[in-house]
């Protein structure tokens, strides 16, 4: 007998969606007896759904765009899902994606874009001289807006990477007569328009939105353009520099050049790559200049406000008004890497410099799509750039594992064997012994590192019960080696720890590496592309990994 | 540690995405998923020198996986197998694929996934990733169940289809 998929397909779901009710259960046991083709469909899903739980590539950067869901209303996210077929339907056709060859004129989904984006920036000098890209023809997406963003086209000089964004720009609306088709335009030279700088990623309206001016995603923001966001609003945006910012209201933000960015007030958090170094943020009193870091600044009307640098350096100087490419010397006051300070009003200076606390750093946090410098963390875990003198066992318990950032550049004079390394794999000591092939990884010599700590002391709190802590953290730079063995990490202090901090003496249980089946079993995965590790922490003392990460300052 | 073993463990961890899959879809909450890896894992290494290798590594496994589940159903009240009839979920077993899907397999997975609109994606990331059922996942979103319903079944579908059609075209199906 053969069954029809309609009579199983939606039973399957149902069950391990659980929603299924009693007699549709009755049935399901019925045609999983009978049909091979039910049994192949079960597996079907039971198989994505293991796959789906491991696949690389779900990063906690992701979480941003989350919000942007949870903020939209469900007519928008109905008419996103029903894009979502349009989008697959069209991929259907067009099996050849832009992930492969993302200069090609290809309708593509936004999601491909993002993730190669900062790949065809890097790289477009090389291909654009070569590459050819019709936009004009399928305007209307802002996916393709944001290909030919990144590709450019033949036309143009390889050396100017926006040449030629004005023959793609979103069509101009009419308020009286709807967009503007070529047909309508007068036949008249066009005046020159002003260069876009900079291209919206992303667009969230807060639920008491007074925006003026919607930005949907795909839009270019041209030069001397002026967003005004209220409350809850949150654009973020790409500029024509490699710049990333997440703009958030109350503010008003113009866009003065590539890199510089007036802000008389809002909250902007910035993250600079090395090209853009000397971006600029000009509130009335004070310029912010970037030093290659990643940073925010939150000034309200009155001028009350405060700026935090998360990753590098920045400057701040007194404001300008002739917008000044500065040079490289610095002039004004530094501020470093986990440092923060009060902005207050009629002072161009800013005032209290301290160093920034946990609050402050989440509350500064942002999870990029791919741009990602700094861990970002997720799940129960602190980001911890200001460590405690002594991390030896049975000091004061905390409510969370600690990620503290160690060393920065170590290059390794000789090759270093590792425990265990691998992508996607499940790594632990039992996993990962002496002379098993599945560890056999060493790191060459010359290979420049970061690394990190991964510190929880549960002493003293709720003792003798087994404390549970999962959590995820993403690396700018792929993850090279994990250093979790009991006893021998403090072979690994001098070389890979800081001097400022006490470590704990040599045979202390002080790694990660308890045997599966026992109670404090912990569990580290780490993504194929060796960015991405997933922790399940189990212990009831102290547990200490040791990341090492390929360090890619240039 | 023998060879036999070392092979074995060498097996456990390249198919260890497609264990997890069976383990959990067989059981009612997906949080314990791994718990339960864990166990199956510890079952395998004891077992390791019954098995032949050569034979079909996966049913082997799921053979012990089921065996596993049902007993930490006993032992713990709180874990529940999903419904479905003994003899149906040892039919299943049996139908299992006889080793991990390809390497192809995942890279069209990706593929697929990234094609989907971001909506659809953050739906199969919060119902997959995150472990979220479709009732916690509506509430989050600010949905209704039956929006979610459709909208994950439809994700799935479309990534079925998606799924076929780069296999077929990579040649591997």
């Amino acid at each position: 007998m053969t069954i029809q998929p309609q009579a199983y397909e939606s039973l399957i779901e149902k069950l391990l969606d659980d929603r299924i009710s009693e007699e549709e259960l009755q049935r399901l046991n019925e045609v999983l007896r009978q049909s091979p083709e039910a049994r192949e469909y079960y597996w079907h899903l039971a198989m994505l759904e293991g796959y789906l739980t491991d696949l690389p590539g779900w990063i906690a950067g992701q979480q941003y765009a989350t919000q942007l869901v949870f903020s939209e209303t469900l007519e928008a996210f109905i008419e996103m899902e029903s894009n979502a077929e349009a989008q697959l339907q069209h991929y259907l056709t067009t099996p050849d994606s832009f992930a492969e060859d993302p200069t090609e004129n290809k309708q593509v989904t936004w999601r491909d874009i993002r993730m190669t984006g900062a790949f065809c920036l890097r790289s477009l000098a090389r291909q654009k001289a070569t590459r050819g890209v019709a936009a004009a023809a399928v305007i209307g997406i802002a996916a393709l807006v944001y290909a030919t963003w990144f590709a450019g086209g033949p036309s143009h000089p390889a050396s100017d990477p926006v040449a030629g964004l004005n023959q793609v720009a979103p069509p101009e609306t009419d308020k009286d007569t709807g967009p503007k088709t070529p047909q309508d335009s007068e036949p008249v030279t066009p005046a020159p328009e002003p260069s876009p700088v900079a291209l919206v990623l992303h667009h969230a309206e807060g639920a008491e939105s007074k925006t003026k001016n919607t930005v949907p995603p795909g839009t270019q923001l041209a030069q001397g353009r002026v967003l005004e966001l209220s409350a809850g609003d949150a654009v973020q945006l790409e500029y024509r520099s490699g710049v990333r910012a997440i703009l958030q209201g109350p503010g008003a933000f113009e866009m003065l050049s590539p890199q510089r960015i007036g802000m008389p007030h809002g909250r902007i958090s910035a993250v600079v790559p090395p090209e853009a170094k000397g971006f600029t943020v000009a509130t009335k009193r004070m310029d912010f200049i970037d030093h290659g870091t990643e940073f925010a600044v939150n000034l309200n009307e009155q001028g009350h406000g405060d700026v935090a640098v998360l990753e590098g350096l920045i400057e701040v100087r007194q404001a300008r008004t002739d917008a000044p490419e500065y040079p490289d010397q610095a002039e004004g006051t530094m501020l470093r890497e986990g440092f923060g300070a009060a902005l207050v009003p009629d002072r161009a200076q800013p005032e209290s410099v301290q160093q920034l606390d946990e609050s402050h750093i989440h509350r500064y946090t942002r999870d990029w799509d791919d741009v990602i410098y700094r861990p970002v963390f997720s799940g129960e875990i602190s980001y911890t750039p200001s460590p405690p003198a002594s991390l030896k066992s049975r000091q004061a318990s905390r409510a969370n594992p600690l990620l503290i950032p160690e060393r920065r550049g170590v290059e390794l004079v000789q090759d270093l064997a590792l425990d265990a390394n691998r992508a996607n794999r499940l790594v632990t000591q039992q996993l990962g012994i002496q002379a098993d092939p599945l560890q056999q990884y060493t790191i060459a010599a010359g290979t420049k590192l970061n690394s990190f700590l991964i510190h929880y002391d549960t002493f003293g709190s709720q003792s003798g019960q087994v404390i549970e802590r999962d959590f995820k953290l993403r690396f700018r730079g792929r993850i090279l080696g994990i250093i979790q063995v009991h006893t021998d990490q403090q072979k690994t202090d001098g070389l890979f720890g800081l001097e400022s901090i006490q470590y704990p003496e040599e045979g202390s249980l002080r790694g990660a590496a308890d045997p599966p089946g026992h109670p404090n079993f912990d569990v580290i995965w780490v993504s194929n592309d060796l960015r991405t590790m997933t922790v399940k922490m189990r212990l009831t003392g102290m547990d200490q990994i040791r990341v090492l990460v390929e360090n890619t300052d240039p | 540690m023998n060879d036999q073993k070392r092979e074995i463990q060498k097996l456990f961890v390249a198919n260890v995405s497609a264990i997890r899959g069976f383990i959990l879809t067989l059981m009612s909450n997906g949080d314990e998923a791994d718990d339960i890896l864990h166990e199956v894992y510890l079952v395998v290494m004891d077992k390791a020198d019954d098995f032949e290798l050569g034979t079909k590594f996966l049913s082997w496994v799921f053979t012990i996986a089921r065996f596993t589940i049902m007993d930490q159903v006993k032992r713990r009240s709180t874990r529940r197998m999903v419904p479905l009839g003994q003899d149906v979920i040892k039919l299943l077993a049996v139908a299992a694929p006889d080793q991990a899907y390809s390497d192809e397999y995942i890279k069209a997975l990706h593929h697929c996934v990234d094609a989907l609109a971001p909506a659809a994606k953050r739906l199969i990331k919060l119902r997959y990733n995150e472990g979220m059922k479709p009732r916690r996942i509506a509430e989050d979103l600010q949905l209704t169940p039956d929006t979610v319903y459709v909208s994950l079944s439809k994700a799935r579908s479309l990534l079925k289809k998606c799924l076929t059609v780069r296999l077929k075209l990579e040649g591997t199906q």
